[in-house]
């Protein structure tokens, strides 16, 4: 089950964007997914996502933030502090009715698209979104992380299980740090 | 000595039933919870599932596997019962696999059955041709708006907008029938005329970004509605025409579920093999641990029913290597524990019978030689008794007058012959009794009577000596002869008073007590003596040993082969310079025998 599961996370090397803001003691983030071309697949990101919808399935992405404050001091090999975090879903899909590009979002919120570029971008994208407020003054003992995990076919429960055992399911980047912009 | 064939594997077979509890509340959870949620996005958050999912099959395979180390340590050093118990637990582990292996067969093939039926080819294409026709539907309704909307006879019906709306209505009607209302603004956007279903009406036109063509299609509760917005040029003016449609009720729910359906039936298209592999994957995943508690349970069970039967043997072994005291003591009560009875009954007879056996040859050969000895020495004793008498009968009679100093010397000499004579003679006479000690007559007394007899018959002769006989009860009846049993107390109070020449006490008291399925009646004798002897403790019973200066030696042994022949027993319990205290089992009798 292990080995099954380390393949599950043998992944080409995705990578994502993310913007730390402070304004006004508010901390912001916003994060992109890059668009990857899988080699091993022969298609984007994107192509990929775009055919799913076509197909008259969903697709998921996932933007998981998390705020850190460094620990210093004689405690500081028990890690950074984690003081909040946030996952943001959205869910695509195509109305072969309307042929129109839907996205969902876990705020209820929705939004339509006619043309493949702009859905590409609100789906890849995770406008800023608050994580919590700090002190201004002590900006730099915080950072932020982020990561984006995508599903170009969103996996209905149960058979969501076989993203456990398969490679090319689920593609998650790894963790990318920034720091808080004033 | 004792050992258990208690139930500890009990202990272990209740752990195993709870733990089989949890593996089952652990699929009914796992089944219907966890494993729905296991593909969200954090996997550290499943990562308690993983732990249980991987450690639990881990934690029973070790256990397994440290019972099989032991079953080959014990059967390399050729432990009781280890190849037997070893065939039992191959048995078992042979019935778990023959129930499982056809289960497990069942189960892939009704998985394999159930995912090939539900993806059958047929049902996708019927899927996807209703979502086609669905669409062509709707298309063919959107078409027929757009085109209506903007063909040139739509401004001609127009034309009667101000003069007669009814008749323009109406002849929208009649031109097409699929609309169901018609709505015109003027340029401000302001309603300037509606008519047809009320349903289909707008607030304003600002609601759409896009304010002409095909208007997205609004979906209620109960109805989803199309329309098209033109505009037109009449009189100098510019109206914007809405015309519209309600689609059929349920046709946006019925999309929405044909959409599903096709999502789900796609995926399952899709991953078909993955799913598959999957599911029989879980199948094992939930059924190994259930197997490998099947085989720790057969290896406690074996346990369980291997433990009496390997004590059995331990136990005949142990006694046929002379060991009668040892015990088997079981809590059960099946049939091993009745056979565990009837063993620990058997040996307890057989070291009875053993002990009479031992104590009859010994009586035997001491009554053997007590005769030998008794004939040896009495037969030149009467001779020589005789010719002392007639020698100083004769030198009495002859030599009369000739009396002087020879007489006398002879006359005491002959005199301490015969009287040393005499007392060999009587020696030979107690040697006599014990050889010939007859056989008891048995019959119930009160053991109290007897006790007091011969305590009052001491406590005459000794003034320096207290008796305490008070905690004998008055319903203590043993089944002896009263005689043998009097001598047995005067013996045994006897020794008491003489081992306390400065005064002491001597206490008897008696209770009823159960020893192997018999009921006796103990009787215990007590002095403050001074003990006896460590190095003389294993002899006080012999025949003719004794620590006295005057005693023949025969009183213990006279003592102890009476308590035998009255089916009882007799041992000792001494400290130096504490004290002894005799102890006598007797049979018990009954108030209706005496």
């Amino acid at each position: 089950m292990i080995l099954l599961l380390l393949a599950s996370t043998a992944l080409s090397a995705q990578e994502a964007r993310l913007d730390a803001m402070l304004r006004s003691g508010k901390v912001y983030a916003a994060v992109d997914y890059l668009d990857t071309h899988f080699a091993e697949r022969g298609v984007s990101a994107s192509q990929d996502v775009l055919a799913s919808l076509w197909e008259g399935l969903r697709a998921e992405i996932a933007f998981q933030l998390r705020l850190y404050r460094r620990n210093s001091g004689p405690f500081a090999f028990l890690g950074d502090r984690l003081l909040s975090e946030r996952r943001v879903y959205q869910i695509a899909s195509f109305d072969f009715y309307e042929n129109r590009y839907r996205i969902q979002r876990d705020d209820q919120t929705a939004g339509e698209y006619k043309g493949e570029a702009e859905f590409l971008d609100a789906f890849f994208s995770l406008p800023e979104t608050e994580l919590g407020e700090i002190e201004t003054e002590e900006r730099e003992d915080y950072y932020l992380l982020a990561r984006v995990r995508m599903m170009p076919v969103k996996i209905i429960a149960p058979l969501n299980i076989i993203t456990l055992f398969s490679s090319d399911t689920v593609f998650t980047t790894p963790w990318v740090e920034a720091e808080l912009n004033p | 000595m004792r050992i258990f064939q208690s139930s500890t594997t009990s202990v272990g077979l209740l752990v195993l039933v709870l733990i089989f509890i949890l593996l089952i509340a652990l699929i009914v959870v796992f089944s219907h919870q966890i494993l729905i949620n296991l593909a969200g996005v954090d996997v550290q958050a499943n990562i308690v599932a993983y732990v249980v999912a991987i450690a639990f099959p881990l934690i029973l395979l070790g256990m397994i596997v440290f019972q099989i180390v032991r079953l080959i340590r014990e059967r390399a050093t050729r432990k009781p019962g280890s190849r037997f118990k070893s065939r039992l637990i191959m048995f078992f582990v042979l019935i778990a696999l023959l129930s499982s292996i056809p289960q497990a067969l069942l189960s892939v093939r009704f998985v394999n059955s159930a995912i090939n039926f539900w993806l059958e080819a047929r049902i996708g294409e019927a899927l996807r041709g209703g979502l086609a026709i669905s669409l062509e539907y709707y298309r063919g309704a959107v078409e027929n708006l757009r085109k209506f909307n903007s063909s040139p006879l739509m401004s001609f019906i127009l034309e009667d907008m101000d003069r007669n709306p009814e008749r323009m209505w109406k002849n929208v009607r009649t031109v097409n029938s699929e609309v169901q209302f018609i709505q015109i603004f003027d340029a401000d956007g302001s309603e300037l005329l509606f008519r047809g279903e009320p349903q289909g009406r707008l607030r304003s036109l600002g609601t759409f970004d896009e304010q002409t063509g095909d208007l997205p299609k609004e979906d209620r509760e109960d109805a989803s509605i199309l329309r098209n917005a033109a505009v037109y040029r009449l009189d100098g003016g510019s109206y914007t025409v809405v015309v519209g449609r309600v689609l059929p009720e349920g046709f946006d729910s019925q999309a929405s579920s044909l959409t599903e359906s096709l999502e789900i039936f796609s995926q399952l298209n899709r991953y078909k093999r993955l799913f598959r592999l999957v599911l029989i994957f879980f199948y094992f995943f939930f059924s190994f641990p259930i197997f490998l508690l099947s085989i720790l349970v057969s290896f406690l069970l074996t346990e369980e029913i291997i433990r009496p039967i390997v004590n059995l043997e331990e136990a005949t072994r142990r006694v046929a290597e002379g060991d009668f005291s040892f015990r088997i003591l079981s809590r059960s009560a099946d049939e091993l524990s009745h056979l565990v009875g009837s063993f620990n009954r058997m040996v307890s007879e057989l070291s009875h019978s053993r002990e009479k056996l031992k104590q009859s040859e010994k009586i035997s050969a001491w009554q053997e030689i007590a005769q030998r000895l008794a004939h040896e020495i009495k037969n030149p004793l009467t001779p020589i008794k005789l010719s002392a008498q007639r020698i100083l009968k004769k030198y009495s009679a002859d030599s009369g007058a000739a009396a002087g100093e020879f007489q006398k010397v002879l006359q005491a000499s002959i005199s301490s012959i015969v009287r040393e004579v005499d007392n060999l003679n009587d020696l030979l006479v107690e040697f006599r009794e014990f050889a010939r000690l007859p056989m008891p007559r048995l019959q119930s007394v009160h053991l109290r009577e007897l006790v007091e007899e011969v305590v009052e018959m001491y406590r005459n002769l000794s003034s320096e000596v207290t008796f305490d006989s008070s905690h004998i009860s008055e319903d203590s009846i043993v089944r002896a002869d009263p005689g043998h049993i009097n001598q047995v107390l005067a013996n045994l109070i006897r020794n008491a008073v003489q081992a306390m020449p400065k005064g002491g006490e001597v206490s008897i008291r008696s209770a009823v007590v159960n020893k192997e399925d018999r009921r006796l009646c103990r009787i215990w004798i007590k002095d403050t003596g001074s003990g006896i002897p460590e190095e003389i403790r294993g002899r006080v019973f012999e025949p003719y040993f004794t620590s006295k200066a005057d005693g023949a030696g025969l009183g213990l042994a006279i003592v102890e082969r009476i308590v035998f022949d009255h089916d009882g027993n007799i041992w000792f319990e001494t400290q130096e310079g504490v004290g002894t205290t005799f102890i006598i089992d007797l049979p018990l009798g009954s108030e209706g025998g005496i």
